[in-house]
C-alpha cells in the first residue's frame, strides 16, 4: 500500500502541473562561429589598365527573412573589347567585423565550384575563363578568380553568380549538388 | 438460487479462410440473471472441444480466436431445447448472456464489440493487424505495417520515413497511442517518423474516424493503436525470438522478447523484457542505390505487472534510439536544384551502397515511463489512474557543413529538439448499470519544448503548454441496436519564448483554446451475418507550433515556410457509415466517410517567391480554409473451394478545398489490391502453408491543386508481390517462416505520397525472409 500512496503522490503533483525546472524559459543562443553568407562582391580589374577597377556587391543583411535584398550596387559596367581580371569575395556582414569566408570556401575548394553565366543577350559577347584549380585529380575550376573577355558589341544583361556546393560529386559542371549562392548582377557593354 | 447453464459455442469456421484472418480474438462474458443482474456461478461453459465453468462471479473466457461468424448455443443442464445465438466475431467481444428462472428463454443478449476494459469507440471502424498478418509485416516500420489496412496509407521522406495516414488525413490530427500512451515526438515534421518500435506490439489497430471524445483532440482524424500482448498470470517463462533479413538495403533484424510470471510468494508478479536492433546499408531502386539512406535502431522495453486481488500495478519503460541517413540526392539549394535533379533521368549524386551514415542523417530518441494503476470495484466496474512522462530527443545533421571549422569538428546539428511531455489519467470505466456501459475521464497534460540550433531562426519556439479535459463516453444496448454517445471539454494553454533574431530581444506569447467535442454512434445488427455502423462526431484542434510559428527554408521540400499567429482553432465535423457481413466463407467490410473541417489549416503558395542569397524560394504560408474528404474503403475476401482464398482491398479519397476552389495537396490517389492466396493445411510435418500473389494498381492523382506543386503528380503504377509462409514444430515450438517479396517484378515507379518522388524513384524488388522462433524456460502449467 505505501507503493500506492507513493505512486498518486508523485501522479497527482504531475496532474495538477508541478514542474521542478522550467528549461523552455530560457532561450538557448545560437552556436557562435557560424557565418552566414550574406554578400557577394566582385571585384573587376581592366587586364590593360590596372586603374581602371570595377567593384559590384550583392547583398542581404538579413539571410533568414523573406525582405528582399540590396541590389543597388550589384551593377557591373564594362567596356567593350577590353578584358577583366574577375575576382569572387563572399562575406558575412551579420558580424562587426564583416567576415571574409571566401579563404574558407577555397580551403575546400575540392566540393565547391563558383559558375559565372552570363544571360542570353549577353551570353555571345562574354567570355569568362576560370583561372584557379583545385587539387581534385584531374584539377577542375573553382572559380573564384576568371577571365572575362568581353567583344566589340554594346549590349547590356545579367551575370548569374553560382555557388555550388558538391561534395564528392563535384565534376566541372553545374548539375550536381547544391547551391549556396545564386545572385544576379546587373551587366552592361559600354563604349 | 442457482443455476447451470451449458453453453455451446460452435467452431464455424474454415481453416484456410481463418489463417490471414486475426486469430487474437478473446471471447468472454457473463452469465446472468436476467432480473436481478446477479451473476450466475459455476455454470458450465462449453467452447469448441473445451469445457469450463463461470467462476464465482459468472465469468467465463475463451482466447485465440478467429474473425468469423460464431453460433452459442446454450442448453439448461437438464437438456431442454436449445436456444441459439449468433454473432460475428470481428474485435474481443464480451457477451452476457441473461437467463430466466427457465433457462430456455434467452431472449437477450449482449454483443460488444470489445471486451470491457479496452473502453475504445465502438461504433466507429477499427482494423487490427496480428497473428499470421503481423507476421508478414513483421521487420516493417509503423508506418509501413499500417499500409495493410485498407484506407491507410503513409506518408514518405525516402525509404526509411514513413508517417501513417488515415482517410487522407496525417500528422496533428492522428494520434498514436504507444501501450496505452499518447506518443508525443515532433509529430509536426513530415519527415519526423513515429518514435515506435513495432516489435513490441502484438496487435496494430487502426480506429479510422474521429476519435477526439476519448483520446483528445488531436484524435480527429484516427487513432492508431500499438497493444503489446498481456502478461502472463500463470508461472512461467517463455519468449519469442524473430529475425528478418531483407536483400533491399541488406538490412538485418534481431528481436527477442522474455515473459514471465512468478508462482508462490511471488504470486502476481509478472515481467516482460524485449529488445529489437535494427541494421541496414543504403537501400536500392530498380535503378541505383539510394545514396547515404541506411539506418540502424536500437530499442528496448520492460514491463512489470503486479495483480493482487482487486489491484493491478503496471510499470513500462521503452527506449527508442534511431539513427537514419537522408538521401545525398535529396540536398537541394534553391528551386533551380530542385528542377535540375527532377529533370535527370539518374540522380546527380554517385550510386553508392553503404552501411555508414555520413551527414544528411537525423537522430531520435524517445523514452517513455508508464505507471498506470487499476482498482476493480467489481468484475464491472474499475478505476484506473496512468501516470507517463515522455523525453522525445531529435536531432537534425545537414549536409552542408559550416564554413567554421571549429563548428565542423563539434559535429553539431543543425537543429535540435527536446520535447518532455508528463501525462497523468484518471478513467472510471463501468458497465452493465442497467444496460448502459461507459466511461468517464480526467486527462491532463504538460510539455516543455526547447530548441537549439545554428541560428535564431528557430522553425519552432521554446514553449510550455499546459492542457486538460473531462469526457463521458456512454453506450446502450437493446436488442439488435446499440447506440453510444459522448460529449468532452478541453482545454490548452501555452507560453511561448523566443529570441528575435534581429534585435535579440526575448519575446513571450501567451495563447490558449478550449472547446467542446461530441459524438454519436448507432450500431444495428441486421443479422449473425451482418451489422451496419454510423457515427457522426464534430472536433476540433488547436493549431500547432509550426502552424503558428514557422519561419525559415523547409530544406528538404526546397520551399519558404511562414506561420500565422493569428491562425484559429480547426473544427471537424464527421459523417461516417460502414457495413460488415462476414460468412465463413465471405468476408465484406465496405465503408463511407464525408468529413467537413472548417478553418483547417494547410500550407498555402505565396503569389511573390523569396530572394535570398542562395537563390529563389517559394514561399507558402500557413491559411485556414473550409474543406471537405470523402471517400470509400472496400475489403472484401471470399473462398473459391477448399484451398483458394481470393482477396481485394480497395480505397478512394476525394478532398476539396472550398475557400480557394481547388484540390488539397498530398492527398491519396485511388488504390485497388487483389490477392490470391492458395493454402495447405499440412505436407508431412510443415504446417499452415501458404503461398500468396498480390497486386495492386496505384493510380495517378488527378486531383492536385494548381501551382502548388513543382512537379506533377507521378503516373499511376502496377506492382506485384509474392509471400510464403509456413510452421515448422521441432518438439514443443512451432517455428514460423515467412518468404516476402515485395516489387516483384522489380518496377521502377515513383509515388504521389513520398516527398522524395522529386528526387528519386521508389524502391526495387526487396527479399526478406522473416523466421519466428518461440521458446520455452518454465511452461505454465
Amino acid at each position: 500500500m505505501k507503493n500506492i500512496k507513493s505512486l498518486i503522490i508523485m501522479s497527482s503533483l504531475a496532474l495538477i502541473g508541478i514542474q521542478c525546472k522550467k528549461d523552455e524559459a530560457v532561450v538557448t543562443p545560437p552556436i557562435p562561429g557560424e557565418e552566414y553568407m550574406t554578400t557577394v562582391k566582385l571585384r573587376l580589374e581592366n587586364t590593360a589598365n590596372p586603374n581602371d577597377t570595377i567593384w559590384a556587391t550583392w547583398k542581404d543583411l538579413t539571410p533568414d527573412d523573406t525582405n528582399p535584398p540590396d541590389t543597388t550596387l550589384a551593377i557591373i559596367n564594362v567596356k567593350k573589347n577590353n578584358s577583366y581580371k574577375l575576382a569572387v569575395y563572399i562575406f558575412d556582414e551579420t558580424k562587426s567585423p564583416a567576415v571574409d569566408i571566401t579563404p574558407d570556401i577555397r580551403e575546400r575548394s575540392n566540393y565547391h565550384r563558383f559558375f559565372l553565366i552570363p544571360s542570353s543577350s549577353i551570353a555571345s559577347k562574354v567570355v569568362v575563363t576560370p583561372t584557379d584549380y583545385d587539387s581534385n585529380s584531374p584539377a577542375l575550376h573553382v572559380g573564384l578568380n576568371n577571365l572575362v573577355t568581353i567583344s566589340d558589341t554594346i549590349a547590356s544583361g545579367k551575370l548569374e553568380g553560382i555557388l555550388k556546393h558538391q561534395p564528392n560529386t563535384k565534376d566541372g559542371t553545374l548539375a550536381p549538388g547544391s547551391t549556396d549562392i545564386d545572385v544576379f548582377f546587373q551587366f552592361n557593354i559600354t563604349q | 438460487m442457482k443455476y447451470f447453464a451449458l453453453i455451446f459455442v460452435v467452431f464455424q469456421l474454415f481453416i484456410g479462410f481463418t489463417q490471414e484472418k486475426n486469430c487474437n480474438l478473446q471471447f468472454e462474458g457473463y452469465v446472468r440473471d436476467k432480473i436481478s443482474k446477479k451473476e450466475i456461478s459455476f455454470s458450465t461453459i462449453k467452447f469448441l472441444d473445451k469445457t469450463g465453468t463461470t467462476d464465482s462471479s459468472g465469468y467465463f473466457k475463451f482466447s485465440g480466436l478467429c474473425v468469423g461468424n460464431y453460433e452459442v448455443e446454450a442448453y439448461h443442464y437438464e437438456n431442454e431445447k436449445p436456444v441459439v445465438i449468433s454473432f460475428n466475431l470481428i474485435n474481443d467481444t464480451l457477451i452476457f448472456i441473461e437467463v430466466e428462472e427457465c433457462f430456455h428463454e434467452i431472449d437477450e443478449v449482449l454483443v460488444e464489440g470489445h471486451k470491457i476494459n479496452k473502453q475504445e469507440i465502438e461504433t466507429l471502424q477499427k482494423n487490427t493487424l496480428s497473428g499470421a498478418e503481423l507476421d508478414k509485416l513483421r521487420g516493417n516500420s509503423l508506418g509501413e505495417s499500417l499500409k495493410a489496412i485498407t484506407g491507410v496509407n503513409s506518408i514518405q521522406t525516402g525509404p526509411t520515413i514513413s508517417k501513417p495516414m488515415i482517410h487522407g488525413v496525417y500528422g496533428n490530427r492522428i494520434l498514436i497511442l504507444n501501450n496505452g500512451v499518447r506518443l508525443e515526438g515532433q509529430n509536426w515534421g513530415s519527415d519526423h517518423a513515429p518514435e515506435i518500435d513495432p516489435f513490441v506490439a502484438t496487435k496494430l489497430s487502426v480506429v479510422k474516424g474521429a476519435a477526439s471524445i476519448r483520446y483528445g483532440m488531436d484524435a480527429i482524424a484516427g487513432v492508431v493503436l500499438v497493444e503489446p500482448k498481456e502478461l502472463p498470470s500463470k508461472k512461467s517463462m517463455n519468449g519469442e525470438f524473430n529475425l528478418v533479413g531483407s536483400s533491399n538495403g541488406k538490412s538485418g533484424i534481431t528481436s527477442g522478447t522474455i515473459e514471465g510470471a512468478f508462482g508462490k510468494k511471488f504470486e502476481g508478479l509478472a515481467y516482460r523484457i524485449q529488445g529489437t536492433m535494427k541494421t541496414s546499408g543504403s537501400y536500392s531502386t530498380p535503378n541505383y542505390y539510394l545514396t547515404n539512406t541506411g539506418m540502424n535502431e536500437k530499442n528496448y522495453s520492460a514491463a512489470i505487472n503486479y495483480r493482487k486481488e482487486k489491484w493491478n500495478l503496471e510499470s513500462y519503460y521503452s527506449n527508442f534510439d534511431s539513427k537514419l541517413g537522408i538521401y545525398s540526392g535529396s540536398y537541394v539549394g534553391n528551386l533551380t536544384d530542385l528542377y535540375a535533379v527532377f529533370n535527370s533521368k539518374q540522380p546527380l549524386v554517385p550510386s553508392i551502397f553503404s552501411y555508414s551514415i555520413k551527414r544528411g542523417y537525423q537522430t531520435a530518441n524517445h523514452q517513455l515511463f508508464k505507471l498506470k494503476g487499476e482498482y476493480n470495484f467489481s468484475k464491472l466496474s474499475k478505476l484506473i489512474y496512468t501516470y507517463s512522462r515522455q523525453i522525445n530527443k531529435r536531432s537534425e545533421f545537414g549536409q552542408d557543413l559550416s564554413y567554421n571549422d571549429e563548428i565542423v569538428a563539434k559535429n553539431i546539428p543543425d537543429a535540435y529538439f527536446k520535447l518532455a511531455t508528463d501525462l497523468s489519467e484518471l478513467i472510471w470505466e463501468h458497465s452493465s448499470i442497467g444496460h448502459l456501459n461507459g466511461c468517464l475521464g480526467v486527462q491532463f497534460e504538460t510539455q516543455g519544448n526547447i530548441y537549439e540550433g545554428l541560428d535564431y531562426r528557430a522553425l519552432i519556439p521554446n514553449y510550455r503548454n499546459y492542457s486538460g479535459g473531462a469526457f463521458i463516453l456512454e453506450k446502450i444496448h437493446f436488442g439488435k441496436w446499440s447506440v453510444e454517445g459522448g460529449i468532452r471539454y478541453d482545454y490548452k494553454w501555452m507560453k511561448t519564448y523566443s529570441i528575435d533574431f534581429t534585435t535579440l530581444q526575448k519575446r513571450s506569447q501567451l495563447m490558449d483554446w478550449q472547446n467542446a467535442s461530441g459524438s454519436l454512434g448507432t450500431i444495428y445488427r441486421i443479422n449473425s451475418k451482418s451489422t451496419i455502423n454510423l457515427s457522426t462526431s464534430v472536433g476540433w484542434r488547436p493549431p500547432s507550433p509550426i502552424e503558428l510559428f514557422a519561419f525559415g527554408i523547409h530544406q528538404s521540400a526546397a520551399s519558404f515556410e511562414i506561420g500565422d499567429s493569428t491562425l484559429k482553432t480547426e473544427k471537424s465535423l464527421t459523417i461516417q457509415s460502414f457495413y460488415t457481413y462476414s460468412t465463413k466463407k465471405t468476408f465484406l467490410e465496405i465503408g463511407g466517410y464525408y468529413n467537413y473541417y472548417s478553418d483547417y489549416i494547410y500550407l498555402n503558395p505565396m503569389s511573390k517567391p523569396i530572394v535570398t542569397i542562395a537563390g529563389t524560394y517559394p514561399g507558402f504560408e500557413y491559411k485556414q480554409a473550409n474543406v471537405y474528404y470523402y471517400g470509400l474503403d472496400l475489403n472484401f475476401s471470399t473462398d473459391l473451394g477448399e484451398r483458394i482464398e481470393v482477396s481485394t482491398k480497395n480505397s478512394l479519397v476525394y478532398a476539396y478545398n472550398l475557400t480557394i476552389k481547388d484540390y488539397l495537396i498530398n492527398v491519396p490517389s485511388n488504390r485497388y489490391q487483389l490477392a490470391l492466396k492458395y493454402s495447405i493445411d499440412k505436407i508431412f510435418k510443415v504446417k499452415s502453408i501458404f503461398f500468396q500473389l498480390g497486386t495492386s494498381f496505384i493510380d495517378k492523382q488527378y486531383r492536385t491543386p494548381k501551382n502548388v506543386d513543382y512537379v506533377a503528380a507521378p503516373n499511376a503504377y502496377f506492382l506485384m508481390n509474392f509471400d510464403l509462409g509456413f510452421v515448422v514444430p521441432i518438439k514443443n515450438q512451432s517455428i514460423t517462416f515467412n518468404l516476402v517479396v515485395d516489387n516483384l517484378l522489380n518496377t521502377t515507379y515513383r509515388d504521389y505520397l513520398n516527398r522524395f518522388r522529386y528526387y528519386s524513384d521508389e524502391l526495387g524488388r526487396n527479399i526478406s525472409l522473416k523466421i519466428k522462433v518461440p521458446f520455452n524456460i518454465i511452461q505454465a502449467n
